[in-house]
């Protein structure tokens, strides 16, 4: 689906990481790497470090903590917030929505809209192509939360996918302000095991099985409750899908790339980061990559990882023209084109305040 | 192809596999590398392609991965690919 807003301005975005930084090196033992195969990871993945939450903090945490600093350091007021997104994977509870619950924590009125959606790494797109929606059937401002803490979903010891994984949480506030947003949304469905938790649902309810992690044919250590990834099947999917989006909303919004001063793509893998702006044609400043090898792979909330832990001076002082896209479980994927302009956007926040 | 072969001995480091070493058109790439291996020849017969012809060709398509119709299923089908990439790109 095509759409373009002609209101919806993102006026901030805020993020906090989880407090632990560990280094892949010190996670040789824990996922049974030798020093070989560990080289191996770096080189295609470059993975370096990832943060993650302590015990106990559930992505809400993360989530209030920014929005509690934007309260604090922002001109936005509590009342004046008409809806809040909350784009996860790893809910608070099964039922209510987190979204409601954060509603109360934040002291948002009780006539804010509030609501979860359950996506991953599309879902940055998704949540700012919603937001955009209230904003222009008249609401004033939306906050989106975004991000997940993936200890609730990825198995320990599963070296398939644990160690790219990084938790954070971040709210972007969109208001209601003349702009112009290009918005291109897909999902395929018949891609759906190839990125799954496969047990938990009403498809395959929780048993005394389903919890129980084996060694599987890919070298994981995983439970029926724990995220699973093809990565062949996922690498295909983005390289066919993502450069052909890039393109497609570069045409739709009439935009030359020279004209775009960052694409900021989910960061799932350094390579196709590197393809993409390859085949761009532009220089690897504009696709900027690093996020995935510091922080880890964020899910929804690896965009705005980008904007607070890279380019928040950029974004805090200049007029931008971005293009942001997100990729992945579903599967799902989406990309928008916007303008940016003096957004308030801290450097990144690591753990959750106990102020 | 030289670009291929020094891709994989530089990959082939890090795995010590007979198979590679005893290179064949036969040698069947994609059974005996997982993925984290295949994005690593990928990105090394780029960066050979880049250092010989000063252009980047991208070696990644939507079916690398697959293993029915991946190129790389054999080294032949891997020389036949390259060389039809560098034919494509009009580079020499």
């Amino acid at each position: 689906m095509k759409t373009i807003f002609t209101k919806g301005k993102i006026k901030a975005v805020v993020t906090t990481v989880g407090e632990n930084e560990i280094l892949i090196d010190d996670e040789m033992e824990k996922f049974g790497y030798d020093e070989k195969s560990l080289k191996r990871l770096k080189k295609s993945a470059k993975l370096h470090s990832r943060y993650i939450a302590k015990e106990g903090i559930c992505t809400s945490d993360l989530c209030v903590n920014s929005a509690e600093y934007l309260f604090n350091n922002y001109d936005i007021k509590r009342e004046d917030i008409d809806g809040l997104i909350f784009v996860t994977q790893s809910p608070d509870y099964k039922m209510p929505s987190t979204a409601i619950i954060m509603q109360d924590r934040l002291k948002l009125p009780i006539t804010t809209i509030a609501f979860d959606v359950n996506l991953g790494c599309s879902g940055f797109v998704y949540g700012l192509y919603m937001a955009h929606s209230f904003i222009n059937s008249g609401a004033k401002n939306i906050l989106v939360a975004l991000g997940d803490v993936n200890r609730y979903f990825c198995g320990e010891e599963d070296k398939i996918i644990t160690p790219l994984m990084g938790d954070a949480g971040s709210v972007v506030l969109i208001s209601n302000e003349e702009n112009k947003s290009y918005f291109s949304l897909y999902s395929d469905g018949s891609g759906y095991e190839h990125l799954i938790v496969p047990a938990g649902g009403c498809r395959n309810s929780l048993n005394e099985n389903t919890n129980k992690a084996t060694l599987r044919e890919d070298g994981g250590i995983r439970s029926d409750e724990n995220l699973y990834m093809n990565g062949r099947e996922i690498f295909n999917f983005a390289i066919k899908r993502v450069p052909l989006l890039i393109e497609e909303i570069l045409d739709f919004s009439n935009t030359d790339k020279e004209n775009i001063d960052y694409f900021l793509l989910h960061q799932a893998n350094a390579y196709i980061l590197q393809n993409i702006q390859r085949k761009l044609g532009v220089t690897p400043d504009k696709v900027p990559s690093k996020s995935v090898e510091i922080y880890g792979n964020q899910n929804s909330a690896s965009i705005s990882g980008i904007i607070n832990g890279f380019l928040n001076e950029e974004v805090q002082n200049q007029k931008l023209e971005i293009v942001c896209a997100g990729f992945g479980i579903g599967l799902s994927w989406g990309g928008f084109k916007t303008t940016i302009e003096n957004i308030f956007a801290p450097k990144i926040l690591k753990g959750v305040s106990n102020d | 192809m030289e670009i291929i072969e020094k891709a994989i001995v530089e990959i082939n480091k890090d795995l010590n596999l007979k198979e590679l070493e005893d290179l064949n058109d036969d040698t069947p790439i994609i059974e005996l590398l997982d993925s984290v291996d295949i994005l690593n020849l990928i990105l090394a017969i780029e960066e050979n392609l880049q250092k010989e012809h000063s252009n980047y060709i991208q070696v990644a398509n939507e079916y690398i991965m697959d293993k029915n119709l991946s190129e790389f299923k054999t080294y032949k089908t891997l020389k036949e690919y390259i060389q039809r990439l560098i034919n494509e790109n009009n580079i020499h």
